[in-house]
């Protein structure tokens, strides 16, 4: 029986090309893209699940109370709490402290290796999944001058026989003195959020720096152990209560625990400090989003069946006759779904593995299929049940119920329930591509205004250099050789990176301050005299520092910092930093110093380029090769033991909207594929309708009909069923896209031109789809259509 | 007796009038008859053939088949018992144009869970009878209209039912092949098969043993 469905289907197949290929072509496009996704996904939800702890491990998150009850989440803790906690709760087995990641210059020997790595205790390897190939982990506590580093830094400095050379070895962080090697780990899958070349001993990193042991400081993110059977909520509110009472204040911070798994998904928090999303809204989208081509391949198949099914009423008629029953003939009509299915199946198959290495540069992960998992099978499987079934059981189930009399006279015609189902899927198709296409246009608008907004503060042709000791030594000279040197306009000390200013401090005392202002957060930079030059920042009131190496007496802010603090002529106004009073002489206008998901913050700007942390170098206008020859010359000469390493500003700005860009470039794919697929589609449906209309065509022509009113004639009801779906989406796509805009804190607004502009698109595309057959049909001979009657 | 209409009635509503298609048909015929049923088109010929064979209902009246009161089955048991007893043959063949002769025929077998040997057996019989086994690979296509009707009675035929409906089944030949085709079902009828047959040709008539004549849906 199988065998003999398979062999009609095939001859089928053979006999009706087109109708075959679009319902083929469409689908293997649509399981290509949902394949891939489907990839993407589960590498996403399976980030940092590996840990054999995973369902013990929970990350610290702070909580600051702003004003009117809001309350700001931090991902941060401080060791004082982390210690403190572990000792005094009997359900926490271990503290795990995650420092965060710098890249650095490591010195091996004389010769210079770029590193990312921070400080660790040698419990992060007993709390994670994260195995020692080679020695004593434990000698990070026990040491402070002990380092752990990867298998692959140790590769890429020692080579393929590390393992006989790498312990004991000395090694120097340029900014935190001479490690020895004490262990090699295994490189941590890529499923994992944590990365780094290398640990040194957090016993270093504390005894270097006093303030980690005050309560409120923020120098580090902790993970807790849990015993094994610890109720998580309860460990949540103790260390809430431990916290509070052990840190300063009026407006008290608090704290609360999220499993570590799901903090990679979950980032984002509401003003109540609830989860409110993160990582996951682009999963959702994409799962959607694949699933909506799914769909609309999907109901090509059952709209062209279905009309293909009149053509084959012949054939049902015969076979009800001599003895099919119901049953067994949708069993055939599902078996022959089952073969197209499995046909496009493989071709997807292949396709996605063709395109897996592209795609998986393009979202910037190493994608894989792991043959050996049940879950891909289990999958696989599923999509392709739910996709023959979809596709195939309501034709199946209309092909079947055709009266056997009617069916032998080819008079099969379809119920009215049927032909208006049949456009609801149509406008279901066409709306979830205008959607698409609406989505992709507002989301390239928001991209390109991000892009393009006047931050106030330059960003182009600026180069940013690690500032160690030995630079901030030499500066001056270096300096002056650069200003010297050809293609270099201007060279300044700032930290951290004025686009991104993620140093605050809730230090700020004006006169009239209020106790729910308390944990107010001003941005901190230092900065040396000529920032406001080389940045482009201009002075709304007063001047900036004069030229010196510290100013402990003035201060200056920025606008935004003087309308919080609602002082009038704020020229010569004393307010308070730290405990000391500092007179205002000078108010920078306002720039964006975070990503333009956030409002522009009340900052302070501090005099101290010693300690700024980076070195700007601002490049002539394309001059930039022969400017970086000078820089490299300069160091050369000024500094010779320090390589060179530099970011370009406006490289390192666009890489914040990293998850935007990517958004939009594949709501633009997903929108021109699933045009493609609903144009195939209506492409078959425009062809089946005209033949069925032959006779009437032929009536019309006989009776003085033009070939314009007959083209218009079989246009008239698709751009009717086309019109109705952007009526029906554009109100939805206003209201998705509004809420996925309301993330940024700049942005664009949502015109009615970008609903015309998808309309007119649609209709355009859909009326050159249909036109062609229309036509034709209009041309046919209507002696030889009527004849066939 | 093989089936009995009594007081058959068939109609349809059109603008509020009742139009109807058969009137008060009686009619019973017996095991080995070979009916002719004439009249002008209209008359509601196919429209009887198709009520005795289960293929259309009809709005009154008693029809019994076999003993099996028809009007009282529901339509699922209406369809196993034509399934299992009648055999159909249409004017235009219906032979579905992707399969060879070979699969036309063993088709109906297919939905009556024959084994494979069983089936082969059974189809290899059919060609051997029809005098057709060199055709058996060919498709509908490539045989001539004669040919063709050949293998729609052959496929009527081969799941042995009790009797063959034939809608004009010679309305489509040549007068050359339609004398072959009503020579077959003579033949057939003398081998014991029930047939009735719809025909506009009073030659054609003649081969049967009892002619209906119908005129707006009455017989005269």
């Amino acid at each position: 029986m199988i065998k003999n469905h398979i062999k009609i289907a095939w001859r089928n197949l053979i006999k009706n090309k087109s109708y075959f290929f679009i319902n083929i072509f469409g689908l293997s496009l649509a399981l290509t893209v949902s394949f891939l996704m489907l990839l993407w996904v589960h590498d996403e939800q399976s980030m940092d699940r590996f840990h054999e702890n995973d369902d013990r491990l929970y990350l610290v998150k702070r909580t600051v109370p702003l004003e009117h009850g809001v309350l700001d989440v931090y991902d941060n803790s401080s060791y004082p709490l982390l210690r403190t906690a572990t000792e005094q709760l009997p359900e926490i087995e271990k503290y795990l402290t995650i420092g965060h990641t710098f890249e650095d210059n490591l010195k091996v020997d004389n010769n210079d290796f770029r590193a990312a790595g921070t400080f660790a205790n040698a419990d992060l390897f007993y709390g994670f999944s994260f195995p020692v190939i080679q020695g004593d982990i434990t000698q990070l506590d026990k040491k402070p001058e002990a380092i752990a580093i990867s298998e692959s830094l140790a590769n890429r400095i020692w080579g393929q026989n590390w393992k006989s050379i790498a312990m004991g070895k000395s090694i120097e962080i340029m900014d935190n003195g001479d490690f020895t090697v004490e262990a090699v780990y295994k490189d941590f899958p890529s499923s994992s959020s944590i990365q780094n070349d290398f640990y040194y001993s957090f016993q270093k990193f504390l005894n270097d720096r006093e303030w980690v042991n005050e309560w409120g400081s923020n120098g580090m993110q902790g993970v807790f152990l849990l015993k094994e059977g610890a109720d998580s909520q309860l460990v949540s509110s103790k260390l809430n209560t431990l916290f509070q009472n052990n840190i300063k204040g009026e407006n008290k911070e608090g704290c609360f625990l999220q499993k570590f798994s799901d903090s990679y998904l979950y980032g984002k928090f509401n003003e109540q400090a609830q989860v409110s999303g993160g990582r996951i809204e682009y999963v959702r989208i994409f799962t959607i989003a694949a699933f909506f081509l799914l769909i609309v391949s999907c109901i090509n198949f059952v709209n062209l069946s279905t009309v293909y099914a009149t053509k084959r009423s012949g054939e049902i008629g015969v076979r009800k006759v001599v003895g099919a029953r119901k049953n067994a003939l949708i069993l055939q009509f599902l078996s022959e779904t089952s073969i197209i299915t499995s046909i496009a199946f493989v071709i997807a198959f292949v396709l996605a593995m063709l395109l897996l290495p592209s795609v998986s540069s393009f979202v910037d992960k190493t994608l894989q299929v792991d043959f050996t998992k049940p879950i891909f099978w289990v999958s696989i499987l599923s999509v392709f049940i739910c996709t023959t079934l979809f596709s195939g059981a309501y034709p199946a189930m209309v092909i079947s119920s055709f009266k056997p009399v009617e069916a032998l006279k080819g008079k099969s015609r379809e119920k009215k329930s049927a032909t208006s189902f049949r456009k609801g899927l149509v406008v279901l198709q066409f709306g979830l591509t205008i959607l698409l296409i609406v989505a992709a246009i507002i989301v390239k608008l928001q991209v390109n205004y991000i892009n393009g907004k006047d931050l106030g503060i330059a960003k182009d042709h600026i180069v940013s250099i690690h500032q160690d000791e030995n630079l901030t030594e030499k500066y001056n000279a270096l300096r002056n050789e650069l200003i010297a040197s050809n293609g270099i306009e201007d060279v300044t000390l700032v930290g951290p990176s004025p686009l991104d200013v993620r140093s605050s401090t809730s230090g700020v005392v004006w006169p009239g301050k209020a106790v729910e202002q308390e944990n107010i957060e001003f941005s901190l930079l230092w900065t040396a005299h000529n920032f406001p030059e080389v940045f482009d920042v201009s002075m709304a009131e007063g001047s900036y520092y004069r030229e010196g190496s510290k100013d402990t007496m003035n201060i200056v802010v920025n606008q935004k910092a003087i309308d919080l603090m609602g002082i009038q002529n704020p020229i010569g106004k004393t307010i308070q930093l730290w405990g000391k009073q500092r007179n205002i002489i000078g108010v920078l206008k306002d720039f964006h110093n975070r990503s333009l998901y956030e409002a522009i913050q009340p900052s302070v700007f501090l005099l101290d380029p010693n300690d700024a942390g980076m070195m700007f170098v601002k490049l002539e206008a394309k001059k930039t090769k022969e400017a970086l020859a000078s820089l490299q010359k300069a160091f050369n000469t000024v500094l010779p033991d320090v390589p060179l390493h530099y970011d370009f500003l406006d490289q390192s700005y666009a890489a914040k909207y990293k998850s935007e860009v990517l958004t939009g470039d594949l709501t633009y794919y997903f929108a021109f594929i699933s045009i493609l697929i609903s144009c195939l589609g209506l492409f078959g449906l425009a062809t089946f309708m005209a033949k069925q209309r032959t006779k009437e065509i032929g009536i019309r022509k006989v009776l003085g009909a033009s070939v314009k009113s007959i083209t218009a004639l079989i246009s008239k009801d698709f751009l009717k069923l086309v019109s109705l779906a952007i009526l029906i989406a554009s109100p939805l796509a206003y209201y998705f896209m509004d809420s996925w805009l309301e993330d940024f804190a700049y942005k664009i607004t949502i015109t009615w031109w970008v609903f015309a502009f998808a309309g007119i698109l649609t209709v355009a595309i859909a009326l050159s789809t249909i036109g062609f057959q229309a036509i034709k049909a209009a041309l046919a001979d209507p002696a030889k259509s009527l004849r066939t009657e | 007796m093989l089936l009995q209409l009594n007081n058959i009635f068939k109609w349809v509503n059109s603008g509020g009038q009742r139009i109807f298609l058969l009137k008060d048909i009686n009619l019973n015929v017996e095991e080995g008859e070979f009916i002719s049923i004439m009249g002008p088109s209209g008359s509601g010929k196919s429209t009887l053939l198709n009520v005795i064979g289960m293929l259309d209902a009809f709005d009154e009246g008693e029809y019994n088949f076999l003993d099996e009161s028809v009007h009282t089955l529901k339509e699922k048991h209406r369809a196993n018992l034509y399934k299992e007893y009648i055999g159909f043959v249409f004017q235009s063949y219906h032979l579905l144009d992707e399969l060879t002769v070979k699969e036309n025929l063993e088709m109906p077998l297919l939905y009556k869970k024959f084994k494979g040997s069983e089936r082969k057996a059974m189809v290899a019989d059919m060609l051997d009878r029809f005098n057709i086994v060199g055709k058996k690979d060919l498709f509908p296509a490539q045989l001539s209209g004669g040919q063709q009707q050949l293998v729609g009675i052959a496929r009527a035929l081969i799941s042995s039912p009790k009797l063959i409906l034939a809608d004009e089944p010679t309305g489509n030949l040549n007068s050359k092949q339609g004398e072959e085709i009503m020579e077959l079902f003579k033949q057939l009828n003398n081998e014991g098969v029930t047939i009735i047959q719809v025909t506009h040709s009073e030659k054609n008539a003649e081969y049967g043993s009892r002619v209906i004549n119908l005129l707006d849906g009455r017989m005269i």
